[in-house]
């Protein structure tokens, strides 16, 4: 394999890890610190996806929109990208306060299926407002094609990788970065790890556990919203995208072991490697690589890689 | 022997210690009360005996069976049964059901592949169910769903649910707590009845200390995770190191 | 649920026609096979040709045929969440594997409907073993999701790696042969029977709606039955009573996936075609959301919530106005149900039956509720 192909491998490796880490992450948070589990949360990535696509663009939409022209605010990637994180961290408030906070006390059976209910409503109230057939978002010139990057120890010392997907990691390397800083850094990380150890103990020390845990419900809806921008536009944009990546992150975040960051960081990148490697090796079971991935550490480790005391269901 | 001895039995959790060599022996047709301040292990040495944790070292042995590596399903087959503390009862069961799933626990064993067989069907099943009901005296309920009974009934279910697994050696974790006067007062006489006209042996966690003096054979006393004094309710009321346990007096 | 649970049994000398002898006939098993001999020889008249009715709902006879085989699917998952508390979202792994077996046999191997049906249900056993070693050491959230990962792992495996087997998206043909070599599916009737059933075909799926039907009330009856519940109710205290709660869990998994793959089979049978798009997530959502509208832990529930599915995808989806809202409908439906209406479509059914045998208690409730305040004229509502 030649030094370009072999950036080029590890950097879809990481832009689909990184993707599904967007994603993963404010699930793992929210199932490991609130105990609640939120199909839900691909209804974020949806809405990332096509509120951006408002922002960024102007679209002819089918459904009940087909009769009003092209759609959109057209200010380009980048505002949408900005905006939306903003737009959906709303959303997300919204969401923690209605759909998830009267689910806290009831069982993980009956959060699983009101909130794929609600996915599964989310997805067609987009495609009756939409249409149901899929666009993409136009990608601005700066984004496309490919960037050099410095490669150690190599002459000449560069090697190019798609700019788009440069762009995600490096986004997600950030944003990752963010979370595991919060958590060790400010006081609300603080709270909220308290609280997942012990939020009677935590509320009875004078901590208000629900503000934080809002906080960061909403930190991980915004992540969702990006991930949805940025899914948007390296793969496409239809009703169904919310299933469809909300799949996968879930299995990631059991494989990682529910509760553990690391876990969760560690199985995003198997899962990005095990993309990577099938579309080498065998590309035929590109898409079936991460579900087996998944089966195959289960069963070794049924708690997941990372597994997480506290939360022995 | 005894028909229940351990042997050293430790049990820790990380860096904690919640038992420490802990040796005790219960002779059939007794009944022994495990007594101790809050957070003295009572329910991890009932929890390690019955299977639900391993012990770190140590031994337990059941009529002559060594229990360590046993599932607790498994140990519930050998005889041992248990109530729980809270009212670990089958909700949206009825009365009858709750007490049924364990009489076919105790009459078919752990595992049988009869499930083209109606369950009305099996005679031996419905009268130990029957019996069970009559004894704790909920069969006027036995139509209700277990959901709908007021706390005391819940918890006379739970025993009731304990005994129908038909067992020689039965742990009542607390059986009394939240109950009436006039309930707890079944319940030992009901506990008297079991020893009397059962003869089964009791190993009682109680936090009631007139019950625990009155009817116990003899007394263990557990702090700390270690056991600080055993004997009979005599030999256990002098005993200074219980006096001091207990900040010199009695419970609740 | 409660109405399936509390069966009274103690004897009662009221009269012949008193409420409590119905309450107990209702639960009898041989009233149960008649109420479904019942429904399938009426279902398909009156949904498709019957004076009036029909023309309300407009159905027609192959939608008929299409809902008794997912009833079948329904009942077999309702065993593992209904009954036993286990929910899956990767059930489409028995439905679509049996649907594939069923067609791969009657193309190498041999082709005869009962045969292959069977082969189907079988394929779809030996997929629960393997399945259940994995799954059944899951806490309840891994195993309903490793039970997607797996049926995806499927799916995507049918798609492109196994796509010679298994003709990826084009799917594979079922050819229709007599059973047992000498009756014929398509053959149909005339007269009363005709106006009936219309077809062998309808007769075959029936038959085997029926049995399932009294397989699954045998089930609920026996020990195993029992049994279930309590491990959906309290697994713990059902492993200290002594019972071997996982191979209970093992036991309801495999029937659940036979009853499962019997669907799949049936299917493959009926519409002579077996694709790749039956192990997909939708199958397992589609069933997870027809089994708890309906109504989990019945025997009715689940058909009912079949039935409304697609009523709802056959026929109010070519509505003029409504008919791009049915999956919504569905949607929004199935979530007020978890939220709010745990019984499902069923139990409001009969509660409100319940509610309508105690008219002079309705009525004292609906006065109470009209004049606002507590009506002491409410004597009649104590009767029982």
């Amino acid at each position: 394999m030649t030094l370009d192909a072999a950036v080029g491998f590890v950097f879809i490796a990481l832009s689909v890890a990184s993707l599904y880490l967007l994603v993963a992450i404010g699930l793992s948070i929210i199932f490991g610190s609130l105990k609640y589990v939120n199909m839900a949360h691909g209804v974020l990535y949806l809405g990332g996806a096509y509120i951006g696509l408002l922002i960024a663009s102007r679209e002819q939409y089918g459904g009940l929109l087909s009769e009003y022209g092209t759609i959109g605010l057209g200010w380009g990637f980048v505002p949408a990208l900005i905006l939306t994180p903003v737009v959906i961290f709303v959303v997300g408030v919204a969401m923690e306060r209605f759909l998830a906070k009267p689910f806290y006390d009831r069982d993980l059976l009956d959060q699983l299926l009101v909130t794929f209910g609600v996915l599964i409503a989310a997805q067609e109230v987009v495609a009756i407002v939409f249409g149901r057939t899929g666009t993409i978002y136009p990608r601005p010139e700066w984004l496309t094609g490919a960037i050099s990057l410095p490669v150690i120890g190599t002459p000449p010392g560069m090697s190019a990788a798609s700019t788009i997907r440069v762009l995600v990691v490096t986004l997600t390397l950030v944003l990752i970065g963010v979370i595991f800083a919060f958590f060790k850094y400010t006081d609300y990380g603080l709270a909220v790890r308290a609280g997942t150890e012990d939020s009677e103990m935590t509320e009875m020390l004078g901590i208000r556990v629900g503000r934080p845990f809002l906080l960061i419900f909403a930190i991980g809806a915004a992540y969702a919203g990006l991930a949805g921008v940025l899914g948007g536009s390296l793969f496409n944009v239809t009703n169904s995208i919310g299933m469809e990546i909300i799949i996968p992150s879930l299995v990631i975040v059991i494989m990682g072991g529910v509760g553990s960051l690391r876990g969760t960081v560690i199985g995003s990148l198997l899962a990005g490697l095990a993309f990577a490697v099938a579309t080498v090796v065998e590309p035929s079971m590109t898409n079936a690589s991460i579900y087996l991935l998944a089966i195959v550490v289960l069963t070794i480790r049924p708690s997941g890689i990372f597994p997480s005391a506290k939360v022995g269901q | 022997m005894a028909l229940l001895e351990t042997d050293g039995l430790t049990k820790e959790f990380g860096g904690l210690t919640a038992l420490e060599d802990v040796d005790i022996a219960v002779e059939e047709g007794e009944l022994v009360s495990l007594i101790g301040p809050n957070g003295a292990g009572k329910s991890t040495l009932i929890n390690t005996i019955t299977g639900r944790l391993t012990p770190t070292r140590g031994e337990i042995t059941y009529a002559g069976t060594d229990l360590i590596g046993m599932e607790p399903f498994e140990i519930a087959q050998l005889g041992v049964g248990r109530t729980f503390q809270t009212a670990s009862i089958l909700p949206e069961l009825s009365v009858r059901e709750n007490v049924q799933v364990a009489a076919f626990a105790a009459e078919h064993g752990s595992f049988r592949v009869n499930f083209l067989s109606r369950r009305d069907s099996f005679d031996e099943v419905q009268r130990l169910t029957d019996d069970i009901l009559a004894t704790i005296e909920l069969d006027e309920k036995a139509g209700m769903e277990a959901a709908s009974l007021p706390y005391g009934d819940k918890r006379r279910l739970e025993v009731a649910i304990g005994l129908a697994t038909d067992p020689d050696l039965l742990f009542m974790d607390e059986p009394t707590a939240g109950m009436s006067p006039t309930e707890t007062e079944m319940t030992v006489e009901l506990i008297e009845n079991l020893l009397a006209e059962w003869g089964m042996t009791i190993f009682l966690v109680e936090h009631d200390m007139d019950i625990v003096f009155d009817i116990s054979d003899r007394i263990f006393t557990l702090h700390q995770g270690e056991l600080i004094a055993k004997g009979t309710p005599d030999e256990i009321r002098d005993h200074p190191a219980v006096r001091e346990a207990y900040l010199g007096g009695e419970e609740q | 649920m409660s109405t399936d649970n509390v069966q009274p049994d103690i004897e009662d000398e009221s009269s012949l026609l008193s409420v409590d002898r119905w309450d107990r006939i209702k639960h009898t098993e041989r009233f149960i096979f008649l109420v479904s001999v019942a429904f399938v020889l009426t279902f398909s008249y009156l949904f498709s040709r019957a004076p009036v009715i029909s023309d309300v709902t407009q159905g027609y006879h192959g939608l008929t045929i299409t809902i008794l085989i997912w009833s079948i699917f329904a009942l077999g998952f309702n065993l593992l969440l209904g009954q036993t508390g286990l929910l899956s979202f990767g059930h489409a792994m028995f439905f679509g594997t049996a649907s594939y077996a069923t067609a791969l046999f009657s193309i190498h191997v041999f082709n005869e409907p009962l045969t292959i049906v069977v082969v189907g249900m079988l394929s779809a056993v030996a997929i629960g073993v393997v399945a259940a070693l994995i799954l059944l050491r899951l806490h309840t959230v891994y195993f309903a999701i490793v039970a997607l990962a797996i049926g995806q792992f499927l799916y995507f495996l049918a798609n492109n790696p196994l796509e010679g087997i298994t003709q990826g998206i084009n799917g594979l043909e079922v050819s229709r042969t007599p059973v047992l070599g000498v009756v014929d599916l398509d053959h149909e009737y005339g007269g009363i029977l005709g106006e009936l059933v219309v077809n062998n075909l309808y007769l075959f799926v029936g038959v085997f709606f029926v049995g399932v039907v009294v397989f699954i009330t045998r089930i609920r009856k026996s020990p195993y039955g029992l049994i279930f519940k309590a491990i959906r109710e309290n697994e713990t205290r059902a492993s200290f009573v002594g019972l071997d709660v996982w191979r209970y869990k093992f036991a309801a998994f495999l029937l659940s996936a036979g009853v499962s793959g019997l669907a799949g089979a049936l299917l493959a049978v009926n519409t002579q075609f077996a694709g790749v798009e039956r192990l997909y997530w939708s199958i397992s959502g589609d069933v997870v959301v027809m089994a708890v509208l309906g109504g989990l832990g019945t025997l009715a529930g689940p058909v009912i919530g079949t039935f409304v599915w697609f009523y709802f995808k056959g026929i109010v989806n070519g509505y003029p106005m409504l008919g791009n809202y049915w999956l919504l409908m569905l949607a929004v439906s199935f979530t007020a149900v978890v939220w709010a209406y745990p019984d499902g479509l069923w139990g409001m059914i009969t509660s409100l039956t319940a509610e309508l045998r105690e008219p002079k208690a309705l009525a004292a409730k609906v006065k109470r509720r009209v004049t606002g305040g507590s009506s002491t004229e409410g004597s009649a509502g104590g009767e029982r």
